[in-house]
């Protein structure tokens, strides 16, 4: 397609425009606004074509990939964060919500008006768990999900909770609400159809709706509860993949599995036992803001995290295996299952809305999705890093109020939530802390470099020395060179004209060498003013 | 071929704009304005697409039952008559989902045909009550028969064709959740002759009337009788905890003056224990048939209960002892070998006997053999079970649950 001569140019001028290694913005904290997307298709993804992939190719793909050839994510700017972006917004463990916003989360201002009567304009059934499409007097829309009849407040309690977390950590979430109401405030206009447990379409009718309630665990003045998670704005367009990019939007420029965002959702879904973080529970949305129409992404339907598997208690092995797990099948027929695993002999407590979570069973460093999912795949320690390092920032106070937003009739299942949430953090940050040196927070104090270590700082480690070797960063060329006799933590004095400076920085524990690895910081000089650029984990 | 010159020099352009970007958004937005020279409509691969097109085939769809209530009614006639499928129409809607109704023809490789209308008045009053009609007519061409009793020879073994109609109300109550109490109320058609397997004796040819009640006449039957169920397992699919009690009493009236009165009484028991957050699961049942008629009646072998099969003594082959009474007791280890798969090791015993004096657990015919359950979340979707006993041993399919 290109000649040879036009090959032979671009390969002559390019040295010419060689990259440096940071420019006059880095570090980008928002990414420039979106391209106007002029038409996108709608995209369906076959959820039986997802589980057969995802279970037998992508290990082969992405999983073979991580571990044989590694690549750093690509939607981070130079420090190794998220630029906020369409996917993405920085928040809690940045600028810190109070405790009201993080209970607020998405939204929290518009509910379906209660008291009101909902109209029903659609309706489905997951087998076990039905939900309507209703619109408020507002002419708002929600999805009505409705608990498995047999374990109330197990899905409705979880979506919500799930929503304030995810969108604490940066997500677009849609604003999820615990409701309750009466039969009476439910409409059905003439022509509404559902899908029955068999996948065929049927009218909806009173009948059928009070069918669909008469599982439903009543309060004592007799009004059902539900989750209302509001229509998401914009036109949908279907799922994103956690694999490649979408072809036609022009601001997807980065492979999903690169994503940094989507890697660390790995970590994040194992702290909440989102199992089933998976495409199915996406959704690209057309948008318009500023005058520009782009797509925004978001994270949908939180019913199946903590103990919930969204249409009863999760079963025990969630978490913990694959669906499709050859490995474990094969040790399990050798012992004839006289080894019980670990997760097989955990204590679950019998408390209406838990099912099965707890955090003595949890090991975070092999939590695992519903089946594989190539984002997981690929994360490393850096993305693991940045994501463990969100879920630290929460204080239990914050994962307290935000639990109690799952409205459980039994303050003991919000406790025993709450602890696990706390107990499985801890173990999330003692894992992810001790694979890489966990500092952050890198700031200038009195001509001093200074930083927090993370790891000191959550009881990871103990105490320790550091090591700095200094170096002249050349931007241009990428290249440092070493500044004889700088070391510690003090800035050096340059050679005259120098722009950047670089910091290596390795640690000891005691006089164990302990630490995982070196990280290196990059320092600018800008209008007589030096600025933290960059970070290499 | 001219547009791919040109995306291809746009791109080539772009680049060396990137290359020139003195920020870090100009290399974003030039990426960006790269990728927009050669958007193209998002599709799915073709391997998704295909997977797409069968999974809304017609052939699928059929066999879901998804066609406007057509389907493909797919299941064995009878244990040991082969495979065996036909048409379904099936409704669950009617009367706003009060009335369900389906009608279904099978016919199996070895000639044998079902056909069978069923109407339900699943949830009455509140779901209080229910009510079931069923019209079946069953032609089975080769129905197994070793003769009489326990000691019948596995080399003994003749064949015979059944032939039957059953039309047959069940009304009944559930005065509380998992208890279901009823009455049953059915007129029965019988019709034996020899049957259609070549390599095995027909059996009116080695069994006589005074061997083999009713082999020579058959009768048409009243039955009337009730029944009661109480089931507190934790799913009906692959239970993990609780159980399932019932028992069914029936008295048949002998309509053509063949002498062949009886009741019949069958019960049943089976208690699922779990360890292990109920990724082990023992299960223990029991079963019991049991027959009686006046001094002048007998039971016709027909009808009389039966051990051996998929759902009994899994180490013998299908209907391989009748009797007048039968017990069988079962116990069952299941765990989960993968979130898909679990393992089974069972055991079985059970006997036919003459007389109820009888009724102990002596002399028992014993299996012992394993499985696999294919489980979809709390589903079972297939079983497979291999049983051995001293007559050999047995592979079993089942598309649901045992117990």
């Amino acid at each position: 397609m290109v000649s040879r001569k036009q090959l032979i140019l671009i390969l002559a001028v390019a040295p010419v425009f060689a990259q440096p290694r940071f420019y006059e913005d880095d570090p980008l904290a928002r990414e420039p606004v979106p391209h106007t997307v002029k038409e996108v298709a709608i995209r369906k993804i076959d959820d039986l074509y997802s589980f057969l992939e995802n279970s037998y190719v992508t290990p082969r793909r992405e999983g073979r990939e991580a571990r044989r050839s590694p690549r750093r994510a690509l939607d981070v700017n130079t420090l190794g964060e998220v630029p906020d972006n369409a996917w993405y917004t920085n928040r809690h463990a940045f600028r810190r919500l109070s405790i009201a916003e993080l209970e607020r989360g998405p939204g929290n201002s518009t509910p379906p008006s209660p008291g009101d009567s909902w109209r029903i304009v659609g309706a489905k059934t997951d087998g076990v768990t039905p939900g309507f499409i209703i619109e408020d007097r507002n002419g708002s829309r929600y999805m009505l999900k409705l608990d498995p009849p047999q374990h109330p407040e197990l899905c409705s309690a979880a979506d919500v909770i799930g929503s304030k977390f995810f969108y604490a950590l940066g997500y677009n979430t849609p604003e999820n609400y615990v409701v309750f109401f009466r039969r009476e405030n439910l409409i059905i206009p003439a022509g509404v159809e559902y899908r029955d447990p068999e996948g065929r379409k049927r009218p909806l009718t009173e009948h059928v709706l009070s069918e669909l309630l008469s599982g439903q665990r009543k309060s004592a003045n007799g009004m059902y509860r539900a989750a209302a998670s509001r229509w998401i704005g914009g036109e949908v367009v279907g799922p994103f993949s956690y694999r490649g990019v979408r072809t036609d939007d022009p601001n997807d420029t980065v492979p999903h599995e690169d994503r940094r965002m989507l890697r660390g959702l790995a970590v994040f879904s194992a702290w909440l036992n989102h199992h089933d973080s998976r495409s199915i529970n996406t959704m690209d949305a057309l948008v318009e803001e500023g005058g520009r129409r782009y797509l925004k992404h978001y994270l949908l339907d939180f019913g199946s995290i903590l103990g919930s598997a969204g249409y009863a208690p999760k079963e025990p092995w969630i978490g913990h295996r694959y669906v499709i797990d050859q490995v474990g099948t094969a040790k399990g027929l050798m012992t004839l299952g006289f080894i019980p695993p670990r997760w097989a002999r955990a204590d679950y407590p019998k408390l209406m809305g838990v099912g099965l979570f707890d955090s003595r069973s949890f090991e975070p460093l092999s939590w695992k999705s519903f089946y594989p999912n190539p984002a997981f795949l690929m994360m490393d320690d850096a993305d693991a890093f940045w994501a463990a390092k969100q879920v630290a920032a929460f204080t239990e106070d914050e994962i307290r109020a935000i639990v109690r937003t799952g409205k459980y009739s039994d303050p003991r299942a919000e406790a025993w939530i709450a602890d696990c949430l706390i107990e499985r953090r801890k173990k999330l940050i003692d894992a992810w802390f001790a694979r890489v040196l966990p500092l952050d927070r890198f700031r200038l104090e009195g001509g001093r470099l200074a930083f927090d270590d993370l790891g000191v700082r959550y009881g990871v480690t103990e105490a320790r020395d550091y090591r700095v070797e200094w170096s002249v960063f050349d931007n241009s060329r990428q290249e440092r060179i070493p500044i004889t006799g700088a070391s510690g933590l003090a800035l050096p004095l340059p050679p005259a004209g120098t722009q950047y400076l670089a910091a290596t920085i390795s640690c000891r524990v005691g006089s164990r060498e302990a630490c995982p690895g070196a990280l290196t910081v990059y320092l600018r000089r800008a209008n007589s003013r030096i600025e933290l650029v960059g970070i290499d984990r | 071929m001219t547009r791919c010159k040109l995306a291809a020099a746009m791109g080539c352009i772009l680049a060396i704009g990137a290359a020139r970007a003195q920020l870090r958004s100009d290399l974003i937005e030039s990426e960006r304005a790269e990728k927009e020279t050669r958007l193209k409509p998002e599709t799915q691969p073709q391997a998704e697409r295909r997977l797409v097109w069968a999974e809304n085939s017609l052939v699928v769809r059929l066999l879901s039952g998804d066609v406007n209530g057509f389907g493909v009614s797919v299941g064995p006639i009878a244990a040991g008559n082969g495979f065996a499928l036909g048409p379904l129409y099936r409704r669950r809607d009617l009367l706003d989902g009060r009335l369900t109704f389906s009608v279904a023809a099978r016919a199996s490789t070895n000639q044998s045909y079902l056909g069978r209308v069923d109407v339900g008045l699943p949830s009455l009053l509140g779901g209080r009550v229910f009510a079931d009609f069923s019209a079946v007519h069953r032609n089975i061409s080769e129905m197994a028969y070793y003769g009489p009793g326990a000691d019948s020879e596995k080399t003994g073994r003749s064949n015979y064709r059944m032939e039957d109609t059953n039309l047959e109300l069940r009304p009944g109550i559930r005065p509380f959740r998992g208890l279901r109490v009823g009455a049953i109320g059915s007129y029965l058609m019988v019709n034996v002759g020899p049957g259609h397997a070549s390599r095995y004796i027909s059996s009116e040819q080695q069994f006589g009337p005074a061997v083999a009640p009713g082999i020579d006449k058959q009768a048409n039957f009243l039955r009337g009788g009730g029944f009661v169920e109480f089931d507190w397992r934790d799913r009906t699919s692959n239970p993990t905890s609780g159980g399932r009690y019932s028992a069914q009493y029936v008295r048949f009236l002998d309509r053509d003056s063949t002498n062949s009165s009886f009741f019949r009484l069958d019960l049943a028991a089976a208690q699922h224990v779990s360890l292990f957050n109920r990724t082990r699961v023992f299960t223990v049942r029991g079963a019991s048939s049991l027959t009686n008629t006046r001094s002048s009646q007998r039971v016709p072998f027909y009808l009389q209960p039966t051990l051996g099969g998929s759902d009994s003594l899994r180490g013998y082959r299908p209907w391989r002892f009748y009797g007048a009474n039968s017990v069988l007791v079962t116990a069952e280890h299941r765990w989960q070998l993968s979130p898909i798969l679990d393992l089974v090791a069972f055991t079985d015993a059970g006997k036919v006997f003459d007389r109820w004096s009888q009724w102990n657990l002596h002399s028992l015919e014993s299996d012992v053999g394993f499985g696999f359950r294919l489980r979809y979340r709390t589903h079972t979707l297939f079983t497979f079970d291999t049983g051995f006993s001293h007559e050999g041993f047995q592979l079993w399919f089942r598309a649901n649950n045992l117990y």
